[in-house]
C-alpha cells in the first residue's frame, strides 16, 4: 500500500491494544485455537500497526496480538509498521485486510464505512471501494451504511448477532429516536428474517401513526408484552407471533375476513382432496377449485364428491361477502 | 400557492392570451428554449412537488388535446373525454395522484386557444354525445383568475348541442363565468369532502361551505352542477361526516340542478405512499386498511368501501331520487351491493351519464 510498511519486531508493551480505532471486526473471546496455532506453527501472518507518538496502534490482527500477548515469556511480536503520516492508509488497510480474506458481515461493513468516513465521504469511498472492500459499492449504499452507523450501539450489536439485517437497519435509521429505541428492544427479543423485520417495522410504525400512539406506549401494551414473554416460544416463533399480531392490528377487517375464510376452508377441505383458490384480499369475486385424479373412475368419484360440496354450509359461508 | 416564477416557451408567438396571463400574474416571464431548464429546476428542489406549484410554464400542448380517459383495468370507467388544457395544480392535496403521475410535476398552461378549436370542432361534428372535462390532469378553475381559457371554453361549448363541458374544481373561481351565455352546456362541478379531510389533507383549497356557496351562485345563473365525492377517506366518524356533507349540498342547491354525483374512495399507486409520507408527515391517509387492487392500485378493503358507499348512496337517494349517482372505477360487486344494478355492458355507464347530460344540458336527444 505504501511501500514503507516495514516488518519490525515490536515490544508488546509498546502496542496500545485497547486502542480499537481501526478495528472493524467483532471481538471474539475464545483465542485458544489461535494460540495453539501460533505455538505450533508460529505467527504466519504478522499484524499491522501504526507508529504513532512513540507507540503502536493496532491496524489489523487484533486477535493475533492478543494471542501472542497471552503466550508466557513472549515480549516481542513481528509487525508490519505503517509510518506516522499514513493514518488514512491504515484505515483503508484495516478494512481491506478483512475484506480480501472473507466477505464482511453487515456489522463490519457499517464499522468500516464509519472508520473510513473520518477521512473520506461516500463518493470518495465508492470510488475506491474495489480496492478497499474487494467489490464495487455505490455511494447510495455507502450512505445507507453511514446512516446505520448513527443508530445506537445496541442496534449495531443486533447486526452483529444476526437479529437485525442491513436493510431493516437502514429503514430504522430514518425514524426518530423513540421508534429506534423500541425497535432495538423488540429485535433483541425476537429473531426473524430480513423480510419479516421490514414487515414488523412497517406495521408497527403504521399502527402507531394510525392510532396516534407513542411507540413506547404501544410496545408496552399488555398484549404485546405477553407475546414477547411467552416462555414456550423460541425467538423465531415469537417473531412470527409478533408479526401476525401487528398484521391483525394493522388490518383488522381484512384479517377477520381471512380468519373466517380459513375456518370455512378447513372444514371444506376435510370433505375431499380439493384445492381452493380464494381471491386475493377478497377484491375479486373469482374463486377456484381444482383436484387431481388418476383414472376415469377416480375422476367420476371426485366430481361427485365436488358436486356434493355445493350444498355444504361452509361453501355458502365462504362465498358470503 | 402564489406563482413566483413564470417560464415562457420561447417558441410561442406573442398573443392577447399570453399578454393577459402575464399582466394578471405581474411576474416577469423568463423565456426558455428548452423545457429541460424548467424540469431540471424542479428536479433539483428538495421537494420537487412543492416547488413545482409556484413555477408556471406557459407552453404549447405537443400531444393530443382531446383524448379518452385512460380509466383503469378491471374497474368500470365512465368513458369520459379529457380536454388537455394544462397540467398539475397550485393547490396541495395529500392524496393527489398528480404528485406521482408526472415526472417531474410541472404546472403547465397550454397556450393557444386556437389549438383547442380544431379538435373541439371535430368533436362537435360527430353523431354522439361527449362528456368532456379539463379536470383530469389539473384543477379546471385554478386557471380562471389568470387565463382566458375557462371563459373561452364555456363560450365555445355554448354554441353546439352534442357535448357537455365539465369544469371540475376545489376553488370558488367562478366570477368571470357567471354572466356568460353558457347555454347550459357547461357543468360546474365541485370535488367535495368532509371539513375534517379538507382541513387535514387539502392545503390551499377552499372550505366546503365556500364551495357550496359558489355552487349556489352558479345555480342562480342557470349552470348545471355536479359533485364528486372523490376521494372518500375512511376514518372514525366518517359516515356521519359524509352524511352531513350531503345534507349541506342539498341545503345549498336544488336536486334538479345536479347532473350527477360521483363517488370514489381513495385509491393510489403504491409509489404515491412515500410521497405522502414525506410531504404530509402528520397525515394518516396512507394508514387505512388498503389492499392491492386488481389494477395494482391500493384500495380500501372492499367491505369497508361498500359499507360507506351504501350509506352515501341511500342518503343521496333520499334527498334526490332522480339524480344520477355513479361510481368512479368500481367493480360489479360494488355496484350490485350498493346500487342494486351494474351497468356492465360496453359503454353502459357512459350511456347512463349521457342521458343525464342530455336531459340537464339540452343536448341533442337523437344522439342517445
Amino acid at each position: 500500500m505504501t511501500g514503507s510498511n516495514l516488518l519490525q519486531s515490536i515490544c508488546l508493551t509498546d502496542i496500545r491494544i485497547h486502542d480499537t480505532r481501526f478495528q472493524i471486526t467483532v471481538e471474539k473471546k475464545d483465542l485458544s485455537a489461535l494460540i495453539r496455532s501460533i505455538k505450533d506453527m508460529g505467527l504466519i501472518c504478522p499484524p499491522t500497526v501504526w507508529a504513532c507518538d512513540g507507540t503502536y496502534i493496532p491496524v489489523s490482527g487484533f486477535r493475533r496480538i492478543q494471542a501472542v500477548q497471552s503466550l508466557s515469556g513472549t515480549k516481542h511480536i513481528p509487525c508490519r509498521v505503517m509510518p506516522e503520516n499514513a493514518e488514512i492508509e491504515c484505515a483503508m488497510q484495516a478494512v481491506a485486510d478483512n475484506a480480501f480474506s472473507r466477505e464482511l458481515t453487515a456489522a463490519e461493513q457499517v464499522k468500516a464505512v464509519q472508520l473510513l468516513n473520518r477521512y473520506m465521504d461516500a463518493e470518495q469511498m465508492a470510488g475506491q471501494s474495489l480496492g478497499i472492500f474487494n467489490r464495487p459499492l455505490n455511494p447510495g449504499y455507502i450512505s445507507g451504511l453511514l446512516a446505520v452507523s448513527t443508530l445506537p450501539k445496541e442496534a449495531v450489536g443486533l447486526l452483529e448477532n444476526g437479529k437485525l439485517s442491513l436493510k431493516p437497519a437502514r429503514r430504522m435509521a430514518a425514524y426518530d429516536k423513540a421508534f429506534i429505541e423500541v425497535f432495538v428492544k423488540l429485535f433483541s427479543r425476537i429473531k426473524v428474517s430480513s423480510g419479516k423485520q421490514l414487515d414488523i417495522i412497517t406495521s408497527f410504525t403504521e399502527v402507531c401513526k394510525k392510532e396516534q400512539m407513542a411507540p413506547g406506549l404501544f410496545f408496552n401494551e399488555h398484549e404485546f408484552q405477553t407475546l414477547l414473554n411467552l416462555d414456550t416460544l423460541d425467538l423465531g416463533q415469537k417473531g412470527d407471533q409478533v408479526r401476525q399480531y401487528l398484521t391483525r392490528r394493522r388490518f383488522p377487517n381484512l384479517e377477520q375476513a381471512r380468519q373466517k375464510a380459513r375456518s370455512h376452508l378447513g372444514r371444506l377441505l376435510s370433505n375431499g382432496p380439493f384445492r381452493f383458490n380464494l381471491p386475493e384480499n377478497f377484491e375479486s369475486t373469482v374463486y377456484g377449485v381444482s383436484f387431481d385424479f388418476t383414472s376415469l373412475d377416480d375422476f367420476k368419484t371426485r366430481v361427485r364428491s365436488l358436486s356434493s360440496l355445493a350444498d355444504h354450509p361452509d361453501l355458502k359461508g365462504m362465498l358470503e361477502r | 400557492m402564489t406563482i413566483q416564477r413564470v417560464f415562457l416557451d420561447s417558441s410561442l408567438n406573442s398573443s392577447e392570451e399570453i399578454d393577459e396571463i402575464l399582466s394578471r400574474l405581474s411576474v416577469e416571464p423568463e423565456p426558455v428554449a428548452d423545457p429541460c431548464v424548467v424540469y431540471d429546476l424542479i428536479n433539483q428542489a428538495d421537494d420537487p412537488v412543492g416547488a413545482a406549484k409556484s413555477l408556471l410554464f406557459i407552453t404549447r400542448n405537443k400531444g393530443a388535446v382531446v383524448r379518452p380517459c385512460p380509466g383503469t383495468s378491471h374497474y368500470t370507467c365512465c368513458d369520459y373525454t379529457i380536454l388537455h388544457t394544462g397540467t398539475f395544480c397550485t393547490m396541495d392535496c395529500a392524496y393527489c395522484i398528480l404528485q406521482a403521475y408526472f415526472h417531474p410535476p410541472v404546472l403547465q398552461y397550454f397556450a393557444g386557444l386556437d389549438q383547442l378549436k380544431q379538435p373541439l370542432t371535430h368533436a362537435f361534428s360527430q353523431n354522439r354525445i361527449f362528456r368532456i372535462g379539463t379536470g383530469e390532469y389539473t384543477d379546471s378553475l385554478i386557471w380562471e383568475p389568470i387565463t382566458p381559457s375557462p371563459r373561452f371554453l364555456v363560450n365555445t361549448f355554448a354554441g353546439q348541442s352534442n357535448s357537455l363541458l365539465e369544469l371540475k374544481t376545489k376553488t370558488v373561481n367562478v366570477d368571470s363565468l357567471l354572466n356568460l351565455d353558457h347555454n347550459r352546456k357547461t357543468v360546474l362541478a365541485w370535488s367535495v369532502n368532509t371539513p375534517e379531510v379538507i382541513q387535514s389533507e387539502e392545503r390551499g383549497t377552499t372550505r366546503l361551505n365556500a364551495r357550496l356557496k359558489a355552487a349556489r351562485r352558479c345555480e342562480a345563473k342557470g349552470y348545471p352542477l355536479a359533485f364528486h365525492f372523490d376521494p372518500l377517506v375512511l376514518y372514525d366518524g366518517c359516515e356521519t361526516a359524509y352524511a352531513q356533507v350531503i345534507h349541506d349540498i342539498f341545503s345549498h342547491v336544488r336536486p334538479e340542478s345536479i347532473v350527477w354525483i360521483s363517488i370514489g374512495s381513495f385509491r393510489f399507486m403504491p409509489s404515491l405512499k412515500p410521497i405522502i409520507e414525506n410531504r404530509f408527515a402528520s397525515s394518516t391517509l396512507c394508514y387505512g386498511e388498503f389492499i392491492l387492487g386488481l389494477d395494482n392500485k391500493m384500495r380500501y378493503f372492499k367491505p369497508l368501501r361498500i359499507r360507506l358507499y351504501r350509506k352515501l348512496v341511500d342518503l343521496i337517494k333520499e334527498y334526490a331520487p332522480s339524480v344520477r349517482v355513479y361510481f368512479c372505477m368500481e367493480d360489479p360487486e360494488v355496484w350490485e351491493k350498493t346500487m342494486g344494478f351494474f351497468p356492465g355492458g360496453k359503454g353502459e355507464l357512459g350511456h347512463l351519464l349521457d342521458r343525464a347530460a342530455v336531459s340537464h344540458c339540452r343536448l341533442n336527444p337523437d344522439l342517445l
